[in-house]
């Protein structure tokens, strides 16, 4: 049995049609500081969910919702069908929020083994976890002599205990390798067969490879909530690239019509082409304008944007990241 | 509670801390309650034959059980203490409460259990400590020659139980610390300084103060130390241990020990109960 199958091969079954998470309206309030404002989600079973946002959007304070660990001040929180905190609930989630934090002074099987027994699983159990995250070897060392990768690893073997139905990760590849962190995304999707997943990451292309949804916070509350495809498509799906020779020519051509006026040059002298906002059917008329005013077309394309360019747009913000 | 109960009880049996509090216990018992004295009775003017004799009388195995229980009221109440604080403080320290609540069961199981299995560290230390005293009597009954007299059994297991119920107290106030102060260095602080300082200083000034006297009664200090005299520990003033005295009765004493504890274990649940844990 391989290590992922491993991971994969203990949950029961989960249910198709309730929603694993539901909040409606559900605010939080730091003395002065709203963390999350009227989030409104539902979050169904068995896919993987990416939690994006700046630093301080409330991505963590969600999660600790979510949790039970921070109470919301309005609105309605369900997890698994029942509200965040329930002990029946609790053992079916599995959580890493923020920094994984450990007894240091104990090894890291110890230290699963005090979250197994509080589960009231057994000591097989902790086995199993350490193999998953690969951290067998490890395991009877102290967590003070831990690197950050090895600590977090061992806050994901933490939340697998149990075979939880919802997981939820919060920068789970914080620290990694780029091996760990290899190992980790194929774990994750792993999961996402036989559990539910929110993910949060400050790295976009991992949400971007892992996730099958994303949802977007910025100032605590929700911006977007999509499928990965759906948000790439949103944003950016009307900029063409054109590289063409000559290019002063094929300037000349778009400024003269009003629907191509906004044309704007790019790129350096060594790759000059125009960037303009286009709808998919205005194409075949802007390539036989250029090709009739003797143009050499060399590239028209569709401008694929990255989920950080959606990302950037929809907060406008330059700085993804853990926040609160 | 099982898995609570299962769970505490391995992080505490793994942790350095009740170890360290147990035989630093045992080291002041046998040190301040048989050592000190016997140093004091080994130097003492051998005219003074009844002083001398009754110093001797509380060294020996007859008397070992409430000699070792008459150093509850001042240090091994704040010994417990420290060792409430880190039950339920270090968890801030390390970081580690959101996983610890995270689990399945439910915030006050959690705390319940961490002071339930903390009073079963109690019951550990408190009759290794009383185990160490009778083995240091048997010593000095040996180089002094005297013939090994053992009290009643029922009288040994009432010393220990005082020395229990006594202990329990102070370490659920030290847990209640622990979680009011989010930490270990402030709680420690200020459950020393009150406990050793201002407790001490108001029930000295109840001594010339009569209208400070009922504040005794709710002290700690002094209702461990009057449930240690109504076990016929003699009081300070009789040759007996610091902080011993007869201020309340037993059954007051042990009331107000009650409350301390169901007081400390209520706040501790209440505040992990309501607070945000972030």
């Amino acid at each position: 049995m391989t290590l992922h199958q491993e991971v994969a091969s203990g949950p029961d079954s989960i249910g198709a049609t309730p929603p694993v998470v539901e909040l409606q309206s559900v605010t939080k309030t730091f003395g002065t500081v709203r963390a999350v404002r009227g989030v409104t989600l539902r979050i169904d079973p068995g896919q993987v969910y990416g939690l994006l946002g700046p630093n301080g959007a409330g991505k963590t304070t969600l999660m600790r919702i979510l949790v039970g660990l921070v109470r919301s001040d309005a609105g309605t929180v369900q997890v698994l069908g029942r509200p965040p905190g329930d002990p029946r609930t609790l053992r079916s989630i599995g959580a890493l929020i923020e920094s994984p934090a450990f007894v240091p002074h104990l090894s890291g099987r110890v230290n699963l083994q005090v979250l197994a027994r509080a589960r009231g699983l057994p000591d097989a159990e902790v086995v199993r976890v350490l193999r998953a995250v690969d951290l067998d070897g490890a395991a009877d060392r102290r967590v003070t002599g831990y690197s950050l990768g090895m600590r977090q690893r061992l806050g994901v073997a933490g939340a697998l205990l149990g075979d939880p139905s919802l997981l939820i990760l919060d920068e789970p590849t914080n620290g990694l390798d780029p091996e760990g962190t290899a190992s980790m995304r194929s774990l994750i999707r792993d999961l996402a067969g036989s559990a539910t997943v929110l993910l949060s990451s400050h790295l976009l292309g991992e949400i971007q490879h892992v996730c099958d949804r994303v949802v977007v916070l910025d100032k605590g509350a929700v911006v977007a909530e999509d499928s990965v495809s759906a948000l790439l498509s949103r944003s950016g799906s009307r900029s063409v690239i054109v590289r063409a020779r000559p290019m002063d020519l094929a300037e000349k051509v778009l400024k003269s019509n009003d629907a191509w006026s906004k044309a704007v040059r790019a790129g350096d002298a060594g790759d000059p082409h125009v960037r303009l906002e286009l709808d998919g059917d205005g194409v075949p008329g802007l390539v036989r304008a250029l090709v009739e005013a003797g143009v050499e077309i060399h590239e028209v394309r569709r401008e694929r944007r990255s989920l950080e360019d959606v990302f950037f747009a929809l907060t406008g913000d330059h700085s993804a990241g853990s926040g609160t | 509670m099982r898995n609570a109960l299962a769970s505490e009880a391995l992080l505490l049996r793994r942790r350095l801390a009740p170890f360290v509090v147990g035989c630093t216990w045992i080291v002041l018992v046998v040190g301040f309650g048989f050592g000190v004295p016997y140093i004091v009775y080994a130097t003492l003017d051998p005219a003074k034959t009844a002083d001398r004799a009754a110093l001797l009388e509380m060294l020996l195995p007859s008397a070992a059980h409430t000699t070792a229980v008459g150093s509850y009221p001042m240090f091994g109440g704040a010994i417990m203490l420290i060792l409430g604080v880190l039950v339920t403080g270090a968890e801030y320290r390390w970081g580690t409460w959101p996983a610890r609540l995270s689990q399945g069961p439910g915030r006050a199981q959690v705390v319940i259990a961490k002071v339930l299995v903390g009073a079963a560290a109690v019951v550990v230390i408190a009759a290794a400590a009383l185990a160490a005293s009778m083995v240091t009597s048997v010593v000095i009954a040996s180089v002094e020659g005297r013939p090994l007299t053992w009290p009643a059994v029922s009288a040994v297991a009432a010393s220990l139980g005082v020395a229990v119920f006594i202990s329990v107290a102070w370490l659920s106030l030290g847990a209640a610390l622990g979680v009011i102060f989010r930490g270990v260095g402030t709680a420690l602080a200020v459950g020393l300084v009150w406990t050793l300082g201002l407790e001490n200083a108001l029930s000295g000034l109840a001594g010339v103060v009569p209208a400070l006297e009922p504040v005794r009664v709710i002290l700690l200090g002094p209702t461990s130390g009057s449930l240690v005299a109504a076990l016929g520990v003699p009081s300070l003033s009789e040759g007996g241990a610091v902080g011993v005295a007869a201020y309340v009765s037993g059954p007051v004493a042990c009331a107000v020990l009650l409350a301390y504890t169901a007081a400390g274990i209520a706040v501790a649940t209440v505040l992990i109960r309501r607070r945000d844990i972030t």
